[in-house]
């Protein structure tokens, strides 16, 4: 099932992740939860975000068929981290949704349809037929939120990330 | 649809977010850098016409078409992206060099191996024009994450473009 195009779609996808993972290296507890934005949201939900709603829901339920119980049923659950909750569990939630989405990833062909094909998608006006599509569009997910993670870790500590 | 359209249809939907995130910005709000680094929308928009030019003509074909411009000797190339150039001639320069990557992916196939080279040190090697586009389309999509920020800190707009 490897091919040398699914082997650079996984590295990309994987330079992104670990982009992600890099940019928020170092913030304190207090940092990842600090709201930077007038919309309001942190690191930490982006993150969670990026677990339920990029890495779980594409991978897990769309490619692998999962049930689709297992997201928060209030409005932007995704993105709300319970205070009690230490930041590290998110970050482990993070890696883990990455290493299931892998094993799916690495057993399925890029030209394999959708276990589930979700009726949100026609009205986003977007179709995902195969693996590949589904590839991409989390690896655009996952680069245009290292892209606010990199603006938004600027503005908490000045830190910056070597510009693409 | 074939994989090169699929590849293409996500980069034209990074670009048009870009444009989308940009546009309604006035002159001021431009120029303006909203990060302590430095770079403003427009800076960050010109670099992108200049990746664009960079990786599908200097890179996959070995050779680009002129600058429109000629160098600037006070810019630092190791400085936040910013521009003195007018606003329209920025915007005409990147929907230009858009168009000019267009051709390029029109005249060659994907598995085609670059004909030029990259100037810095890469993680991976580029391998074929495959592996450019899908640069591009990571390299638009994490500025279009810049310009989001950029954007909502300026008038509070989120959410703009396909994506």
């Amino acid at each position: 099932m490897a091919t040398a195009e699914k082997e650079l779609l996984q590295r990309r996808l994987a330079g992104q992740r670990e982009h992600v993972l890099g940019i928020l290296d170092g913030l304190s507890d207090e940092q990842l939860r600090r709201p930077v934005l007038p919309s309001g949201w942190h690191c930490l939900g982006l993150l969670q975000h990026l677990a339920l709603s990029d890495e779980h829901y594409w991978f897990r339920c769309v490619v692998g068929g999962e049930p689709l119980d297992y997201f928060p049923s209030e409005p932007n659950g995704d993105w709300i981290v319970d205070p009690g909750r230490p930041a590290s569990d998110v970050l482990e939630q993070y890696r883990d949704e990455i290493a299931h989405a892998d094993a799916i990833i690495a057993a399925t062909d890029l030209e394999a349809p959708p276990a589930y094909t979700d009726p949100q998608w026609a009205q986003w006006g977007m179709s995902f037929p195969d693996l590949r599509t589904i590839m991409l569009h989390v690896l655009v997910e996952t680069s245009v939120h290292a892209g606010h993670l990199d603006a938004v870790r600027e503005l908490i500590d000045g830190r910056q990330w070597i510009v693409l | 649809m074939t994989d090169d359209h699929q590849l293409r249809h996500f980069l034209d939907a990074q670009r048009a977010s870009v444009l989308a995130i940009l546009d309604g910005l006035d002159e001021s709000a431009l120029r303006t850098p909203v990060v302590p680094s430095g770079w403003t929308p427009l800076g960050l928009l010109e670099h992108l016409g200049g990746a664009e030019r960079h990786w599908f003509q200097h890179v996959a074909t070995g050779t680009a078409d002129p600058a429109p411009w000629p160098p600037d000797p006070s810019e630092d190339p190791d400085g936040p992206f910013t521009t003195n150039r007018p606003t329209a001639a920025v915007f005409d320069f990147y929907r230009k060099q858009c168009a000019r990557s267009n051709t390029v992916l029109d005249e060659m196939p994907l598995s085609t191996p670059p004909r030029g080279r990259h100037n810095q040190p890469m993680d991976e090697p580029v391998t074929d024009l495959r592996w450019i586009v899908l640069h591009m389309i990571e390299e638009t999509a994490r500025h279009a994450g810049h310009l989001d920020l950029a954007r909502e800190l300026l008038d509070g707009r989120t959410g703009l473009g396909p994506r």
